[in-house]
Parts: structure tokens; C-alpha cells; sequence
């Protein structure tokens, strides 16, 4: 390979790779070290800002409710496939670690309210507290939500530990929830 | 000798450029804005309306590559079927969207269930109708000419491992008006 190609090949490398790190530092100045990818979950032990969410009835229901315990974190709505195919699984794990202190909380980000959530759960029953997300400040207390279904997984001291972006499967909802209840073993619930 | 400590150069900036390729293609995986999934366009951009007052056109949606969207009637009721919208609606009326069947498929999230589908390019044919005041400068005359028409097409994007927010894009065309 000549001097000039090389040369060539040099530069397109660099530009790469500039546009690959400009990118990166983007992503991590605007989402923290949040994941934005599908499938991913992120260990990040964040502080996260309080928020409030309304039941059905109207009242409200803030993340400091919670402290103490560990929390999962659903984000979903009715109109996301994925989301519904994993109630099953959040059911399940629920049902397992509710003794041992840990909550649920499906967060709707249904923009049609309760009219669509009530309809959707007499299909698919959700087994632990449905609220609605009706201005989206829940969702950008976690660091936004790229899509849905989001599952965020809260340690007694109401810090963000674990974020999985996408469709997620009762092992991960297990071992995240092991993680939690281990490392907060001292932490009074 | 040179020719040699080139061929290794070479060889390890090609390794690079494979590696960082690879990562931006990974950086490139990441759940795009809903706004970005689908580009629209109207074929042809400019149209004149018949003598009985109707006007066609395409709309043309293109679906990011990865990415499906529901088709007009989903199979699901809870999913939010793809429909277009007319955004000027003083001078003219939506007479026809000619939606394309969905194409049955399943993905990863739920292997055992059919989804009515929209995915790569699709092609809806569409009818415009001017309202009488419009076409008949007689009774109107103002509104002969030609008219800017806008249009939304509304959907909600999934991938295999989620499902973006439902939102909309807007095309525009003109239509001029006898």
C-alpha cells in the first residue's frame, strides 16, 4: 500500500472515529450514563429526584412513598406489544418478592388516560399498582425514556440502580432484584 | 523492507477502522426519536384538480430499516393503527386513503402472535375532493388557484425490543384549483 493511501485511509479512520467519540460525548452529556439502547441495562446508582404519579381515584403517589424499599419500575403502555408480553413476568416476580418488601409500580405512559389502562387491564390484569404518568415527569426523572418498555429498579435509599431499556425477561427482573435486596441487606426497609 | 512496515501499517489502521466501524454501527442501534423512523413525501408535489373537483396523488412513507409500523387495521384493538390526516381542511375534503393490507408477521417480543404490519416503503394512493366554494370561481372566485395542502401521517413505531411513542410527520403539496 503506497504513502498516499495510507494518508487516505488515515484520515477516513480519524474522521470515524471523530464523529463516533462526538457522538459518545453527546450521548453522555444529555442521558447521563443512562442506556438508550434495546436490550441494555445500565448499573448506575443515581440519585433520583422525586416525582409524583396518580391512581385511578386521583390521588397521588410520589417515589419518596417508597423509601425503604426497593422498587421496580415499569414503564409501559397499552399500545406497546412488548410491554404487555412482559406483564406476565412482572406478575410472577412480584407475586415471589412481595414478602420480602420489594414493590411494583407499572408507570403508564398512556396519553389517553384511564380510559384506555382500564380497558387493557380487564384483558391483560396487572397483579401490583397501575399509575399514570400524566405529565411525563416520571419519565424524565429516570433520564427519559427512548422508548418503552422501560423497567428501572430502585434501591432503598431511592436511587435509580438498574435501567433496562426494552422488553426484559424474569431472569433479569430476578437478578436485579437479588442485587438490590443483597447490597441494601443493612439498610432498614 | 518499507514496502513490508507499510503492509503492517495498513494492515493495523484497517483493523481500526473495522473496529470503530463496528462500534459506530453498535452506536447506531439506539432507539432513534419516533420523529425520525419514518420520512414522507407526496408524488407529484405540485397537482391540479379535475373538472369534478377530485385531485390525486401518493404519499409515499418511508419505514427505517429495523423498524415496523401498525398497519391501518391492526389486528390487535389496543394498537394504534397508521392513518393520514388532512391538515387543510377549509377548501378541501379527504375522500380516499387507499391503505395496503398489512402484511402478517411476528417478532422476537412475542413469537406466537401475528401483527398486521407496515415495513420498508409504502405507497398510499390518495384522493382529494375541493369543496364546491373552491372549484367554482363563480361562486367563490377568490379560492381558484393554486393551494398549498398539508397532510400528517400518524403512526407508532416498534422495533424487536420496543415500541417508540406514537407521533406524526407532515407532507405538503400543491394543488391548483380551476
Amino acid at each position: 500500500m503506497s504513502p498516499k493511501a495510507i494518508a487516505i485511509l488515515l484520515v477516513g479512520v480519524l474522521a470515524v472515529a471523530g464523529v463516533y467519540l462526538a457522538d459518545r460525548l453527546w450521548l453522555a452529556s444529555v442521558r447521563g450514563q443512562n442506556p438508550g439502547t434495546a436490550g441494555e441495562t445500565a448499573a448506575l446508582m443515581q440519585p433520583l429526584p422525586d416525582f409524583t404519579l396518580t391512581t385511578r381515584e386521583g390521588t397521588e403517589v410520589s417515589l419518596s412513598d417508597f423509601e425503604g424499599k426497593v422498587l421496580v419500575l415499569n414503564f409501559w403502555a397499552t399500545w406497546c406489544l412488548p410491554c404487555k408480553v412482559e406483564i406476565p413476568f412482572f406478575n410472577k416476580t412480584y407475586a415471589e418478592y412481595r414478602e420480602q418488601g420489594v414493590e411494583f409500580v407499572a408507570v403508564s405512559e398512556d396519553a389517553g388516560g384511564w380510559s384506555d389502562i382500564e380497558a387493557f387491564v380487564q384483558e391483560t390484569p396487572i397483579a401490583y399498582p397501575v399509575l399514570l404518568d400524566r405529565d411525563e415527569s416520571a419519565g424524565q426523572a429516570v433520564g427519559g425514556l427512548p422508548g418503552l418498555p422501560v423497567t428501572v429498579f430502585v434501591d432503598r435509599r431511592g436511587r435509580m440502580a438498574y435501567k433496562h431499556v426494552g422488553i426484559t425477561d424474569i431472569n433479569t427482573l430476578r437478578t436485579n432484584i437479588e442485587r438490590l435486596l443483597e447490597s441494601s441487606a443493612g439498610v432498614s426497609p | 523492507m518499507r514496502y513490508s512496515q507499510n503492509q503492517t501499517t495498513a494492515t493495523r489502521l484497517a483493523a481500526l477502522a473495522l473496529g470503530l466501524a463496528l462500534a459506530t454501527a453498535a452506536t447506531a442501534q439506539r432507539a432513534p426519536k419516533p420523529e425520525d423512523v419514518v420520512q414522507v413525501r407526496v408524488e407529484p408535489a405540485r397537482v391540479e384538480a379535475r373538472a369534478d373537483g377530485q385531485a390525486t396523488f401518493t404519499l409515499v412513507a418511508t419505514i427505517r430499516g429495523g423498524f415496523h409500523v401498525n398497519s391501518n387495521q391492526p389486528l390487535q384493538e389496543y394498537l394504534i393503527p397508521t392513518r393520514v390526516e388532512l391538515l387543510t381542511t377549509e377548501l378541501f375534503t379527504l375522500e380516499k386513503v387507499d391503505y395496503p393490507k398489512g402484511e402478517l408477521k411476528s417478532f422476537g417480543f412475542s413469537p406466537d402472535e401475528k401483527l398486521s404490519v407496515y415495513d420498508g416503503t409504502l405507497r398510499l394512493p390518495i384522493a382529494l375532493r375541493v369543496k364546491d366554494g373552491a372549484r367554482n370561481p363563480a361562486a367563490g372566485g377568490a379560492d381558484a388557484g393554486s393551494h398549498t395542502v398539508r397532510l400528517a401521517f400518524h403512526y407508532q413505531a416498534c422495533n424487536d425490543e420496543i415500541c417508540l411513542r406514537p407521533t406524526k410527520r407532515e407532507a405538503q403539496l400543491t394543488v391548483r384549483v380551476r
